[in-house]
């Protein structure tokens, strides 16, 4: 791997989402170590954005972007963090720049600022297989690749749930691929989360867990259906969440954007938890989503 | 009493309203507010336990034991009673939901005790 980088001051360790984390580093610099299932790395962070990365797989070791964008594959990685000062910044730096492990594209580096949104219509995002790589300087389009995210309006609903098929702006640096690859990936860590699923028009666009979760949409999109119905007769407000309760354990379904999410829970989980990155989408949501 | 069942749940802050439901989707005793149509909400209701339900056989069980609905502006719990009623509480938004369910479950066998 890379040299000895500086210690730095161990500020503490976490599970998450490695874009996740960046984007709530905008004041941090320091170094990241990362723990995947395949090897571990670090990356050198300068106030959210990635200046150098290296990764160990086995023998290989990677460097720089290809090292960056193996760690981003992961829906979560184990973190340790460590704060460096200024001179341990410039040593760090240096070190990586040696080894040729700094991150030079400048499609991969999150533009600094949590204010900064950039807008993508509701149901089309970037492919997920991470940021191009470039040669230093040079300037890349990305031409926007039709996801299967469905959007409702083509179903013809009129509920007053069809008033959530606006334009979803997201925080720089993230699409709704993304966006979803790190919510299920942050939930399904939750203890007692045995599969999670985003879902829409009684298919399963992407799922993650033990349990295969496609053959259950259509029923709870069923249940979805039912449940909305109560807006018929009185007056609630927008749909929030269901949650059927059996003695095996629990289903709970959300809306996520254009979509819904069904979770799978064995009966022990912690549904505090859940409800708590369930009310952070609308938060992400409202953050940037357009009305126009 | 049914209805006095239904006046203890009515009694805990936040609710709205308190339901009983029978399997055919009817108003079987209700307390609560006026303006809530007992009547069409116990035929949504019942729609949703029955979607619920056919969730549940698919799952292996053949029991549910809580429906919960979350609005913006209310909840929705729901748990099954005997042969085939159920017990349906709204609450506003606020309410001490895990209350409000024990209380349901504390007495889901008394009130049953009465159908």
């Amino acid at each position: 791997m890379t040299g000895p980088l500086p210690t730095g001051f161990f500020v503490g360790e976490m599970q998450a989402p490695f874009r996740w984390m960046l984007i709530h580093a905008a004041r941090f610099q320091g170094i990241i170590r990362v723990q995947t299932p395949d090897g571990e790395g670090h990356v050198l962070v300068l106030k959210g954005t990635p200046m150098g990365c290296s990764f160990r797989r086995g023998r290989d070791e990677l460097r720089g972007e290809a090292a960056y964008r193996h760690i981003l594959s992961f829906p979560v990685v184990d973190l340790s963090i460590y704060r460096y000062t200024g001179e341990e910044m410039d040593e760090a730096t240096r070190i990586l720049l040696e080894s040729g492990s700094i991150c030079t594209g400048r499609d991969m580096i999150p533009e600094p600022g949590p204010n900064r949104v950039d807008t993508l219509p509701a149901v089309t995002a970037r492919a997920v297989e991470g940021p191009p790589l470039t040669a230093p300087g040079a300037a890349v389009s990305h031409p926007p690749a039709e996801k299967n995210l469905p959007s409702r309006d083509m179903a013809g609903e009129s509920t007053e749930f069809s008033a959530e098929e606006a334009p979803v702006v997201l925080p720089s640096g993230l699409n709704l691929e993304d966006l979803a690859y790190l919510l299920l990936g942050r939930i399904l860590r939750l203890p007692g989360v045995q599969a999670v699923s985003i879902f829409g028009r009684g298919k399963s666009v992407l799922s993650f867990g033990n349990v295969e979760l496609d053959s259950l949409v259509v029923l709870a999109e069923d249940m979805l259906h039912a449940a909305k119905e109560i807006s018929s007769v009185m007056r609630t407000g927008s749909f929030v969440h269901l949650t059927l309760q059996i003695p095996s354990g629990k289903v709970i379904v959300a809306p996520y954007f254009n979509e819904y999410l069904c979770i799978l829970t064995s009966p022990g989980v912690n549904l505090g938890q859940i409800r708590k990155i369930l009310k952070e989408i609308p938060d992400m949501a409202d953050d940037g989503r357009g009305t126009s | 009493m049914l209805k006095n069942q239904l006046q203890h749940l009515f009694s805990l802050e936040g609710v709205r309203m308190a339901i009983v439901i029978d399997p055919e989707g009817r108003v079987a005793d209700e307390m609560g507010a006026s303006n809530i149509r007992g009547e069409q909400l116990a035929a949504v209701v019942s729609f949703v336990m029955a979607e619920s339900r056919a969730m549940a056989t698919r799952l292996g069980q053949e029991q549910i034991s809580m429906v919960f609905v979350e609005f913006r502006e209310l909840a929705l719990i729901s748990v099954p009673l005997r042969n085939g009623y159920f017990l349906v509480v709204i609450t506003e938004i606020g309410a001490n939901i895990g209350q409000v369910s024990y209380e349901m479950k504390k007495h889901q066998d008394i009130i049953s005790s009465f159908l």
